[in-house]
């Protein structure tokens, strides 16, 4: 049993984001307070499921590159690792959300990105189930992948940068790049979305080698 | 390719034409949706529920429309159209005569729905502007999903759960846009939205033509 070394490097950073982001000074911002230590665990969940649902676009698209199952299992893994980790991200939101604007869910564009992705990716896995035919089911579904993966860029990309949100950098918010992220979170912030992004990657792959050996399994 | 198109498009023009009776069952269903809104409201209704209630009688009436786009297709006809047309043709066409249907039937259903509960738009050609497009990007989305959901054993049920989340965001758009149009009369308001809409045309035709000949493969 031996790690790779990006697993070394995914699990020292993680670490290194739990306990430096709960112990490193942060900036006093009203009603943020001490919530803002969130920010690491919160944020870097969607970095993690942009780069998981990447993958999966990827994989499909070299699926429909020359019809090779494992591109199109490799894609069906990432995109159900992905929607875990938006599943986490909207969660820490949630709970955020409700220590600083008082509720768990607001009408806020961003949020309704997040719905309506999930909802996607969800769709995603019951048009995989709905065929039977295991050619045509790889194939329509990596389609599907594709079109998903497109629409949900144009839809957390585009349409909140052009309504007002509650979330920072939009609709007149400072964003947290501008002077909330100061060169203490910076410190902390990006090796958590690195490592937050390694972990998930990890998960991913753990998921696709149980997804093989079923299969395998079932084929004997 | 030019040619082939438009070979497709006037087929599927004169097909339709020939089965009539569905495209007035769309007309039927917009005229029983609007009554019955006109009826439950009872000729008052404000403005933020006139438009989305317009906006969803046009959604399901575009959803009937697009269910039907692929049924011949697939049917006994896929054989026949696939030896003599690209797929590229075949999808381009299909877009091209959904989104003509579309915008009649939506520009119709905007004058048969104002006559009932009354006309709020204060910026008529912003808001019909925003119904050409939108029905457009509708139509396209919903043909591109409605090839996918053809491929399935359940066409209809699928076809709502792939298309709903997709169409989402594009209403919420669509909606602010006429909101908009009701209280504005400036054209610059709107200028950003009618570009998300022309974008998001773009970017769905461009995926069907670039994924539609992987899926017509059988």
């Amino acid at each position: 049993m031996q790690l790779k070394w990006w697993k070394i490097i995914g699990i020292i950073l993680v670490l290194y984001s739990i306990i430096a982001g709960l112990l490193m000074p942060v900036p006093k911002l009203n009603i943020l307070n001490e919530t803002i230590r969130n920010l690491y665990f919160h944020v870097t969940m969607w970095f993690s499921m942009i780069v998981l649902m990447f993958s999966s676009m990827k994989q499909s698209l070299q699926f429909l590159n020359g019809f090779d199952k494992i591109h199109d299992l490799k894609a069906e893994t990432y995109a159900s690792t992905g929607i875990f980790m938006g599943l986490l991200g909207l969660t820490t939101g949630m709970i955020w959300a409700q220590y600083t604007w008082g509720t768990f869910w607001v009408n806020d564009p961003k949020l309704n990105g997040t719905a309506v992705t999930l909802l996607i990716y969800l769709a995603y896995f019951i048009l995989r189930n709905s065929i039977e035919n295991e050619d045509s089911k790889a194939r329509v579904s990596a389609i599907y992948n594709i079109i998903a993966f497109v629409m949900m860029i144009v839809f957390i990309g585009v349409l909140p940068r052009m309504t007002d949100s509650l979330h920072p950098g939009n609709g007149g918010n400072p964003a947290f790049g501008n002077y909330d992220l100061d060169s203490n979170m910076r410190v902390v912030f990006y090796p958590a979305v690195i490592g937050w992004i390694l972990i998930g990657s990890w998960i991913a792959q753990l998921r696709f080698r149980i997804k093989l050996l079923e299969n395998k399994k079932e084929n004997i | 390719m030019f040619k082939e198109v438009k070979e497709l498009v006037f087929n599927d023009v004169r097909l339709n034409w020939r089965e009539r009776y569905a495209l007035y069952s769309l007309l039927l269903y917009v005229l029983c949706t609007s009554y019955i809104a006109y009826l439950s409201f009872e000729g008052i209704i404000n403005e933020r529920s006139w438009i989305a209630l317009f906006w969803i009688i046009v959604l399901f009436a575009a959803m009937n429309a697009s269910l039907q786009s692929f049924k011949r297709e697939l049917n006994y006809q896929a054989l026949f159209f696939y030896t003599i047309a690209r797929p590229r043709a075949i999808i381009i066409a299909k877009i091209i005569y959904n989104s003509g249907l579309l915008i009649l039937l939506n520009l119709l259903s905007y004058i048969i729905y104002s006559t009932f509960l009354g006309n709020p738009i204060s910026n008529t050609i912003s808001f019909v502007l925003c119904i050409v497009l939108g029905s457009s990007a509708i139509a396209s989305l919903l043909t591109l999903i409605a090839a996918i959901a053809s491929k399935t054993n359940n066409g209809g049920g699928i076809m709502t759960i792939l298309s709903m989340p997709l169409l989402f965001p594009l209403l919420i758009n669509l909606i602010k846009t006429s909101e908009i149009c009701i209280n504005e009369n400036e054209f610059y308001q709107i200028d950003n939205q009618i570009l998300f809409l022309f974008l998001l045309n773009i970017v769905t035709i461009l995926l069907s033509y670039l994924l539609f000949p992987y899926l017509w493969r059988d």
